[in-house]
């Protein structure tokens, strides 16, 4: 019977580089098409401005999507409560937040790639200070050099 | 040649894992000073790729806390250099 030890080992990390790969083709793909300007909007909802683009709830916005002619799930006359409240179509949601998304494309990514650099670098020096050696100080320091020059880089573009 | 393919040893692989740590901490110098990372860059891209794989080949022989480390650390040096890339 063969050795199953570190077979494990194996599928996760195949699963890793699998994860990897996508994260990086995510990433590339992510800054082909630009930025947004999530710090704008902000600063906008604290100010008060409508400088704000669609919002996704409204109380008594009837107005039809945008290339859509039926109406589906618009509610014509008053609702059970009262009228108080209006449901907007799911498909509007769904095109709020993927325009939300798209809008925050750049920094959804660099919120990404930081938060994966900072996942990384944190693990690689727990498991060193576990495996107690010296090639996981040395493999400690690179990553924190290494994640900090990325984490600089990434968020100055 | 003919044989089994051993996996590089853990030496080299967290040594270019620290090199590309010097690389990468002086591009960040030379970022802060002003003097721009220039060719520095696509050096890092290179050793750190480099050394993303031959961490996580040495994660695969390894065991215990040595091998989640060579993981993470190829993790971490693949979306670095990812990250400088794009």
């Amino acid at each position: 019977m063969r050795d199953q030890r570190g077979q494990s080992t194996v599928e996760w990390t195949g699963l890793l580089l699998l994860v990897a790969a996508a994260f990086s083709v995510t990433a590339i793909a992510a800054r082909a098409v630009g930025d947004g300007g999530l710090p704008e909007r902000l600063a906008c909802a604290i100010a008060g401005r409508e400088c704000a683009s669609r919002r996704v709830f409204t109380a008594a916005d009837f107005r039809p999507l945008s290339g859509m002619r039926a109406a589906v799930g618009v509610r014509e006359g008053p609702s059970a409560l009262g009228g108080l409240a209006t449901i907007v179509p799911a498909a509007a949601i769904v095109e709020g937040v993927g325009g939300f998304v798209w809008r925050h494309r750049g920094t959804l990514r660099r919120v990404a790639v930081a938060t994966a650099i900072g996942a990384g670098v944190a693990a690689t020096c727990a498991a060193a200070i576990a495996a107690a050696n010296a090639i996981g100080a040395v493999g400690c320091g690179s990553a924190i050099v290494i994640g900090g020059f990325a984490a600089y880089d990434n968020a100055r573009r | 040649m003919t044989g089994p393919q051993h996996p590089p040893p853990a030496r080299t692989a967290v040594g270019l894992a620290a090199a590309a740590g010097v690389v990468a901490g002086a591009g960040l110098v030379r970022e802060l000073t002003g003097a721009g990372i220039g060719a520095l860059r696509p050096a890092f891209v290179a050793l750190g790729g480099l050394a993303a794989v031959a961490c996580l080949f040495v994660a695969r022989r390894e065991t215990g806390a040595l091998a989640w480390m060579f993981a993470a650390l190829g993790a971490t040096l693949a979306v670095c250099a990812a990250a400088a890339l794009a």
